[in-house]
This record gives C-alpha cells, structure tokens and sequence, in this order.
C-alpha cells in the first residue's frame, strides 16, 4: 500500500489510528503490537506472500540479538553472529533484488546463455527493510544499543508502516529508547498532522503534477524534440522525485510523530547545495548516515591512505548506486557521483570556495540535473538521446512554440516549486507561528484545505506513481 | 531554480525541529484547544470518508464517466460448497492472496468516494487557479469551448492505419468500386480560432505532417479546412464540449462529400432543425471536470420522409456461412450459394429510427444518432429499392448519415466491432460506392482498421 491512496488515507490510517490509541498508553508494550499488526497488513496489502520474507528476517535479526547478547565474553562467537546475520539478510535482498540482474549479464558471455532468470517481483521496500533490519544486528554488536528482548517491540521496530516502503532508513540506535518508552501527546500528534498533510501535499499536489510534465517531454518523438523541451522535461523530473521522495519522508516523520516517535529528518533541502558533496550531506541522509556508518567509516573511513580513500570512496558510491536498483543506469549514476566527489575532493572544493556563491548553486544544480539524466534513463539509447537534445543534438530547434505555451502556463507552478524547495517556507512559518495568535489558527484550517485539495487530486487523477519499485 | 543568495547557513533539520518543538510547549496553553479540534476534524475527515464509502450503496454506473464502476469485491472467487469444500478447491480468500481484492478495494474507494464529482471539480478549478490553462489535457479555450489537447499522437498507428486503407482501396478500386476517403479534422485543429491566446496552434501541425506523407498520392477529402473556415467565422460546426462535430458541422462535411458521390446536396434550408436537447455535456466535458462549462446544443436536421427510414442492425447470415463452409469442403448443398441472402437482421437489431431518442434522457446523447456505436447497420427508406453505400467509419459518421440517407440505401461498418470481410460484404451485395469517413484522432489511436480485409 503506498500512503497517496484512498486506500490509505481514507481506510487503512483510521483504523490503524482507532485500534493503535485504542491501546491505553500504559501498555505500551501493547502498542507496539498494534504497530507490528497494522504494519504486515500494511506490508502485505499489495502481495500477500512477501510478508512470510520480512517475518523471516525479523526473527533472523531477533534472534541475532539474542545471541550476541549471550556471548557477550566470547568475541569470536559474536563475530560469527554478525557474519551469519549479515550475510542471511544480504543474501535475502541480492536473490531478490540481483539475481536477475546478475544472471541476465551473464547470459551475454557465450555459453552461458542458459542460465535461467527467475523473474521475481521484487518484494517492496526489501532494501530499505533489510538495511534497517541490519542496523539493529550491527549495533548491538558494537555496543551501540541494547539488544531487544521483546520480538514484537523489535518487529514492530523493522515493520513500522510509516517508513516501511519508502524510508527513511531509521537507525536501531535511534529508536531504541522510543520503543521501550515513548510520549504521545496531543502537541506531537497535531505536529504530525501538519507534517503529514505537508507531505501528501508535496506528493500529490508538486510530485505528481511534475511528474506528468516530465512524462509529457519524455515522450516526445524523436523527431520534434527542442533543446528547452529537453531541460524542461529534466527539471520537471527533478522537481517530481525531490517532492516525491522528501513527501514520502515527511509523511514518515508525521505519522511517526503522531505515535510518538521521533525520527531524522531525511532531506535538508538538498536543491541550494553548494557542491555535489553538499548535496550529498542533504539528499537522503538516512542513506548516506547508513553507508558512512557501515560501510565507509569499518572499511577506515578516510583516516588512510589516498589510494584506499578512493577505494573505500568507491565500494560506497557503487554500492550507492546499486541499492537504488539492479540496472546499470543505476550503477553509472553511483559511479558518476564518486567521480564528482573525488574531483571536489582533490581540488575543485578549493575553486568553489573562491567564485560567487551563484555561480556554485548553478555548478551543483547542472551536475544534479545530469545526474537525474542518468538514474531515471533505463535504457541507455533514450537517456543519450535525452542528453544530447539538451545540447543542441537531435533537436529541431532550440523551441517550439507548445514549449513557450507550457513554459508559461506551468510559471505559478514552477515559482511554487521553487520556493517549497528553499528553506524559506518553514523558517517563515516558525517565525509566525510564535509570534502571531492569528496564525496558529489559520495554520489549522489551512491544514484542513490543503487535505481537501490533496484529496479532490488523489481520487481525480489515477496519476500517482510510486518510484520506488526498483529500491 | 534556487540562485538567491544565502545570506546566513540554514540551521540544521534537526535543531530547527527541536526549536519547534520547544516553542509548541511553551506556546501550548493557548493552542492546545486548537490543537484538539485540529486533530477532531482530522479524524473526522478520514473516518467520515470511509465510512460514507462502506455505509451508502454502491452506484454501478457512471452517467458522469459513461462506465461501470467498481462495487465491493468479493475476496473469494464464485464457489457452491461449504466453507471445507471451498478451502480444498482452492476458492477460499483465494483472489486475496492474488492480488485481486486489495487491487479492486482501491479502485471501489474511489470509484464510491463519496462527492466524487465534487472533488473532480475542485481540482479542475484549482489548475485553473494556478492559470495552468488545462487540466487532464483538456484545454479551457474562448467563448465556452474545452478542447482535448493531444501534441503528439501515435504516428505509427497512423501510418499502419493508413497503409492498410490505401490498400484496400486500391484493391477495391481494380474490382470497378468507387472509393471516396474522407477525413474529419480533429477538434483542436478546427477549433484553432477557439484556443487559448497563448497556445501556439503550430504545435499540432506535426501529426498533420504526417498524414500528409502517409497518404502521398492516394486522394481523399480534407474536411478539416472548410469546416475550419466556418469555425473561424464564428459557426459552431464542432461541439463546445465533446469531440465530434455538431449536426451543422457534418452537414458541410456532406457537402464536401457529395461531389465526390455523385450526388447533389440538399440546401441547408430544405432541413428543418429540432433542438433534441439544450444540456448536452460531452465527453470532452466528462474528462475536463470543468464542471462551470455550460452544455451544448445537440441538433436534428429532420427531412420530410425522414420518418420513413427502416434502421437495422445486420449480421452475417449463419445460413450463408453454412453453406459456404458446405461449399469450400466440396459439399453439395440443398440450397445454392446464391440464392441465400448474405446478410440477415439481428435478434432485436431493428432500431427505432435515424434518431434513438431514448439516449437524449441519459448523459451519452451523441448517441442518439442511430442509437451509438454498432457493428454494422442497415439503413432504408420506405421500402423502395436505392443504390447502396458502403460507409466505413467511426461515430463521426452518425450524425452525417441522415443526410446521406436521403440519397443512398446505407451500410455502415463500424471495424471495431465487425469481425466480418469488408471486401466479402461489398462483393455480395453488389456494391458500387465505398466511403471510408474517419476522424484524424481516431485514425491514431484506432487498432482495428489495420487488419481489414
């Protein structure tokens, strides 16, 4: 089930609201339980078997804990844990996820064209499940969180339906605490709302109008592109999976927040970045946390030498690139950004620090753009074609005159965008927030208009992809 | 995008989320009964919904969308037997696990939602609002027009559709049959004079380019220049609110067709015109959700005699197709071949008229014209024996055979839902004329017309 749907909105979230508060809040114990039901109805709504997986891997990882706890003086045993449950739960996701990947290349190479693929419908949110899944095993080994005694506490932890199919990666380490004892209150419920609402907004109402535009100059044939239909159609796309992907997390974070729990923020306005390495420190942070924390800093982080910095730089980046999706689009993506990186690394930071600050937003929104140029062409021939109309190639002409006509028209909605995509809306909306009465109840009613609005999209228009299939 | 200067660093996520909260707690005196009725109505809003959804009956049909719509699911499939009998074949909670409940559970919430065409409105008017200009591809136009919005259409369908009209033209035309094409502009390419000021009209011209080299130098009649001309000088020959063109504007097409059919068109003011009905929303309409759009006229050009018409829907004869399967086996058949009736009238096929005014009491009046989309029918006059016209079409040709029913016994073929061959229709009735009449838009998106035969 994805959270822009009636099916969500309108059937799943009340009852799941009704029976979860239905729970007196001094049994939190049966909270939890509440969350881990509602969460594998959740889970299981679109593909019923695939719960049976994630059950799998709760009591792998649940287990794992245990032990670990239990030879606790015994390193050797504990390191045998960690691998074990590192490499059931990876396996899990390469099958799923890799193996048909990984087999159809292999088919190329003579002789071994018969291999068989398998064809699996990749199991929802397996990699954002199983990351965080991870993350507890991890942690407990290092010491960095209590092992969890109670498998429905831990289940509800892995399952928990705010952030099960889209992130963000919440760290066990983080929520620890909030699932042994958390505060519900009304402050932090209506501040989930307002979250939320922001959320469903950002999805429906910018992510998915975008993303119309975007499939519009995608699909123009080959023989009416323009150079200005090109970067319309990218900045569309960019604009369709930033909303997207931070609506989701905010939706996340106001559910969370409505059941009490407090998870990190997932983006920090990742679009007025200075450099590409700002960009990462804002994109998807829960991502970049999981990789710096996992991966980069036990592999030595960059206390080493040059050559295993950019090794570690890149098994982060491939890695990176191949968790968003078993394609080779997806790995070039990973790759072009540890190139990036490495050049901003090695000089280009110094440059940037002495040119106009325009100058460098323009710098990392170019790279940005043709980055997305990248992740979001599958087929190699459509993003060549796609990047070379934006050059000038392949183009009849630099504009066409529908290209003006919706350039125009979509002014409002692009200023819109613009300024949702900057800091300023919030940091406004604080400053109102305390100092004017007034305000807070116009906060109120607005949030209840922009829940009409997102409803009138939500069950007029079937447009509302979900771009996550592939994670 | 974002080139502003940044004059101070953004405070990060997470210390800005703690600051809110802080202030919520200091300021939580007085926001707190806010804060209750906020979270009231919230609840209210998605508990309300849904129940109104499960509670109210389900409608089964959309007059609004012209479709069914999906009532409750069943999570079972269709099983006679007790609960163990129905576990053991496999027919217990089995479209569940399929997939199919949760998927059909979506679209009953929307389809039951419940002021579903209040919530299409809203959104229509809040894309006007933000002077987008359109919504769901329908364009807003001048002086009450919508118009449907369609850059770039299937070329290839096109070109496939026509390749296989030139054909079977050509086919048709070496067997001594007198082919007529003729084509019907698109909406949006008459109604130029009707579009948005800032829509550039240029944009439509690439499927027109393509037509153009598709067809090459197989002869047909452009209908979209003189029904444009009569647009720009102000005549409504298209409807304001659906796609077809209105009873004027396929009395010029008729016009244009004539010469070609050898015939002489009757004066526009031999037809007396009857407003069969003043709240005609169409189809254009039912996908804009523009809902302040006011309806259209829809108009009967009506003839004297024109009472007289015998309307049919026909099929091929089941004797005939006997017989010729007898024949091709080398079978001798009581009765010859030829002296069976190709055709014969389908069980309950006789049609009240040139006119069904039955569809003009339901939302889809543009069927009334001889009652919609049908395989093919048959239409007569008063018994007396005329020359045949074969008519190969889409429902732009309803509105315009009342008017060549008054020189021609018709036959019209609808590809989309006649299986049968053309070429074999037209060999057995002994029919001279064939008129293919098809809109541009429909010849893009149409699958049926590559395969005739």
């Amino acid at each position: 089930m994805v959270f822009s749907s009636p099916e969500f909105l309108f059937f799943f979230l009340p009852i799941s609201l009704i029976a979860y508060f239905a729970v007196p809040q001094k049994h939190l114990k049966w909270r939890n339980l509440v969350l881990l039901l509602v969460s594998l109805v959740f889970y299981g709504w679109g593909e019923p078997v695939y719960v049976l997986l994630m059950v799998t891997t709760i009591v792998v990882d649940y287990i794992a804990g245990i032990l670990l706890y239990r030879y606790e003086n015994s390193p050797l045993k504990r390191k045998r844990v960690l691998v074990g449950a590192i490499v059931i739960n990876l396996a899990i996701l390469f099958f799923f996820k890799y193996y048909d990947f990984l087999i159809g290349n292999l088919r190329l190479i003579p002789g071994l064209s018969f291999l068989p693929l398998l064809e699996l419908e990749l199991p929802i949110g397996i990699s954002f499940y199983t990351f965080q899944s991870l993350s507890y095993v991890i942690d407990v080994y290092r010491g960095d969180a209590r092992m969890q005694k109670n498998i429905v506490s831990f289940g509800a932890y892995v399952t928990m339906f705010p952030q099960l199919i889209a992130g963000p990666i919440v760290r066990y380490a983080t929520i620890d605490e909030e699932l042994r004892d958390r505060e519900h209150s009304v402050l932090l419920f209506t501040s989930g709302i307002r979250t939320f609402t922001a959320g469903l907004a950002k999805k429906i109402l910018l992510a998915d109008m975008a993303g119309a535009l975007w499939g519009y100059f995608a699909a123009v044939p080959a023989g009416a592109r323009t150079v200005l239909g090109a970067w319309m159609g990218i900045v569309f796309y960019a604009f369709q999976i930033y909303f997207d992907f931070s609506g989701y997390s905010d939706m996340a974070i106001g559910l969370g927040k409505m059941m009490g729990f407090g998870f990190l923020e997932n983006f920090n306005y990742p679009y007025i970045a200075r450099s590409i390495t700002d960009f990462w420190r804002r994109w998807h942070i829960s991502l970049s946390t999981w990789f710096r924390e996992y991966v980069y800093i036990p592999l030595g982080g960059n206390r080493v030498g040059r050559f295993k910095l950019y090794r570690n730089l890149l098994a982060v980046w491939f890695l990176t690139g191949a968790w968003h999706g078993a394609s080779w689009n997806y790995i070039l993506w990973g790759l072009y950004y540890f190139a990036l990186l490495v050049i901003e690394k090695t000089f280009l930071l110094k440059w940037l620090d002495k040119i106009p600050v325009f100058f460098r937003h323009l710098y990392s929104l170019f790279f940005i753009l043709i980055g997305w140029l990248l992740f979001v062409s599958e087929d190699l021939s459509s993003g060549m074609l796609l990047l070379s109309n934006m050059f000038g190639a392949n183009t009849v002409g630099f504009a066409s005159g529908q290209n003006v006509y919706d350039l125009l028209r979509n002014l409002i909605f692009l200023a819109i965008m613009v300024i949702a995509a900057t800091p300023y809306p919030k940091t406004l909306f604080y400053k109102l927030y305390e100092k004017k009465p007034l305000f807070r109840t116009l906060t109120a009613v607005g949030v209840m208009v922009l829940l009409v609005i997102c409803t009138a999209y939500l069950v007029s228009s079937d447009f509302h992809p979900f771009l996550y299939f592939q994670f | 995008m974002n080139n502003q200067k940044q004059t101070k660093k953004p405070k990060n996520e997470n210390e800005i989320r703690d600051e809110y909260l802080a202030l919520q707690r200091r300021l939580s005196g007085s926001t707190r009964r806010l804060d209750v009725i906020l979270i009231a109505v919230f609840l209210a809003f998605i508990v309300g919904f849904s129940a109104f959804v499960f509670l109210l009956p389900d409608k089964e049909f959309s007059e609004q969308e012209n479709r069914y719509l999906q009532t409750f699911p069943s999570a079972s499939s269709d099983f006679h037997g007790n609960l163990w009998e129905r576990i053991m074949a496999g027919k217990f909670l089995d479209r569940f696990f399929a997939g199919k409940f949760t998927e059909e559970i979506s679209d009953y919430l929307s389809d039951q939602f419940p002021l579903r065409d209040s919530f299409v409105g809203l959104k229509a008017g809040s894309e006007i609002a933000l002077l987008k200009g359109e919504n769901n591809d329908v364009l807003l136009g001048k002086d009450g027009y919508i118009i449907k919005r369609s850059d770039f259409p299937n070329a290839d369908s096109l070109q496939k559709n026509i390749a296989a009209l030139k054909d079977f033209s050509s086919a048709e035309r070496a067997k001594g049959v007198e082919v007529t094409t003729a084509l019907a502009g698109r909406s949006i390419d008459v109604l130029e004079s009707k579009l948005p000021a800032l829509f550039d009209p240029t944009g439509n011209r690439f499927i027109l380019g393509k037509l153009e080299s598709a067809m090459g130098e197989e002869p047909y009649i452009d209908l979209l220049l003189p029904l444009k001309e009569k647009a720009d000088a102000g005549e409504e020959v298209y409807y304001r609110t659906d796609h077809h063109w209105t009873t004027l504007g396929a009395y010029y097409a008729y016009c244009e067709i004539a010469p070609a059919l050898g015939i002489e068109p009757f004066a526009l003011d031999s037809f007396k015109r009857v407003v069969a009905s003043d709240a005609f929303y169409g189809t254009t309409w039912s996908s804009a959700g523009m809902k302040w759009v006011a309806p259209d006229e829809l108009h009967f050009f009506r003839y004297e005699g024109d009472e007289l018409f015998t309307v049919t829907e026909m099929e091929i004869n089941k004797a005939f197709i006997e017989a010729q399967k007898k024949a091709e086996n080398g079978e001798v058949s009581d009765v010859p071949l030829e002296s069976i009736p190709y055709l014969s009238e389908k069980a309950n096929g006789a049609l009240p008229s040139l006119y069904d005014t039955s569809y003009l009491q339901k939302k889809d009046k543009y069927s009334a014209f001889l009652g919609g989309n049908k395989a093919l029918v048959r239409v007569t006059w008063n018994d007396t024996p005329r020359e045949t016209l074969v008519i190969v079409k889409d429902s732009y040709a309803h509105s315009l055979a009342p008017f060549l029913a008054r020189h021609f016994d018709l036959l019209l073929v609808d590809l989309r839902y006649y299986t049968g061959s053309v070429s074999e229709l037209i060999e057995q009735e002994d029919v001279k004329k064939l008129l293919f009449l098809y809109n541009v838009a429909n010849l893009c998106d149409d699958t049926s017309l590559a395969a005739i035969n």
